[in-house]
């Protein structure tokens, strides 16, 4: 594949275009990579530790001071806190409540709910809100 | 500052409900209308006042759909209360029929701003939806 490198002068006009025949698992990879998505974070289940991959998260969540990372089907404990996790994980990794980070690439739909905030369905047709206060933020992360 | 903003808000909202109502009954009974030099300002105060009860629906935390539809009953109640004892007050109305015309104009101001805030959720909802669909993993 022919790769083009052409030099900016600021972040924002930083950006990588892909023209492929089909997304295979190596282009996929790329753009995970591109987009900071390729690293994962140490989790904990029944006493193992796992490396959970950014794209296997649906969805973090602190309750009682411990911070749970949910997947399609599982549910992870992990060290970090929110906000260390906002730090580490990928641009589409944004707070949607005071105890909770979603990943945006995960979410089905969104519907608007009374008082601003937004009913989300995700992949995996679970529920979860996101709050009046960070529906900004999202718009933000989302270019809207 | 989230507050600040969303009273700051709210003040200018109630402001013009005030200001449509005011109009409304300005056309209406043309010029048998007596307006007083305090009216403006109490438009201005009682704007302020009326967006403190506001706080009521703010929360940090994030509530039941069930607990927030009770602080909005309270919030109408609080506001139907305050609107009426300082156009009372202020002089507003002094007769029933005044009384009356308030209520009316309240409560079309306060399903106003409702259905207002609704639509402007739909319109976030579709642009996010829109912009989700772009960026969605498949599964």
């Amino acid at each position: 594949m022919l790769v083009e490198y052409e030099q900016v002068s600021t972040i924002e006009e930083e950006k990588a275009v892909i023209k492929a025949v089909a997304k295979t698992s190596d282009i996929q990879n790329a753009i995970e990579l591109l987009e900071g998505n390729a690293g994962g974070i140490a989790v904990v289940n029944g006493g193992s530790t796992y490396i959970c991959k950014q794209n296997a998260i649906y969805y973090i969540e602190s309750v009682d001071k411990r911070t749970y990372v949910y997947t399609k089907d599982n549910c992870y404990e992990t060290k970090y806190r929110l906000y260390e996790l906002e730090e580490i994980l990928g641009a589409y990794f944004v707070r949607c409540s005071k105890a909770m980070i979603v990943n945006l690439r995960k979410v089905k739909s969104v519907k608007s709910d009374i008082g601003g905030r937004l009913e989300t369905t995700l992949l995996n047709d679970e529920e979860i809100i996101i709050s009046r206060s960070y529906v900004k933020e999202i718009k933000r992360r989302l270019e809207i | 500052m989230d507050k600040v903003k969303m009273l700051f808000q709210h003040t200018m909202m109630i402001s013009f409900g005030i200001l449509i109502g005011m109009s409304l009954e300005g056309v209406m009974y043309l010029n048998d209308i007596d307006f007083r030099w305090y009216h403006p300002l109490s438009v201005v105060v009682t704007s302020v006042l009326c967006s403190i009860p506001s706080l009521i629906l703010y929360s940090e935390r994030e509530l039941p759909r069930n607990k927030f539809r009770i602080r909005i009953a309270i919030h109408f109640l609080l506001l139907f209360t305050m609107v009426l004892g300082l156009g009372w007050l202020f002089n507003w109305y002094s007769e029933l029929e005044g009384a009356l015309y308030i209520v009316g104009i309240f409560t079309f101001v306060y399903l106003f701003v409702w259905v207002a805030s609704s639509w402007m959720g739909a319109s976030d909802q579709k642009h996010i939806n829109n912009a989700l669909e772009s960026i969605r993993d498949e599964e």
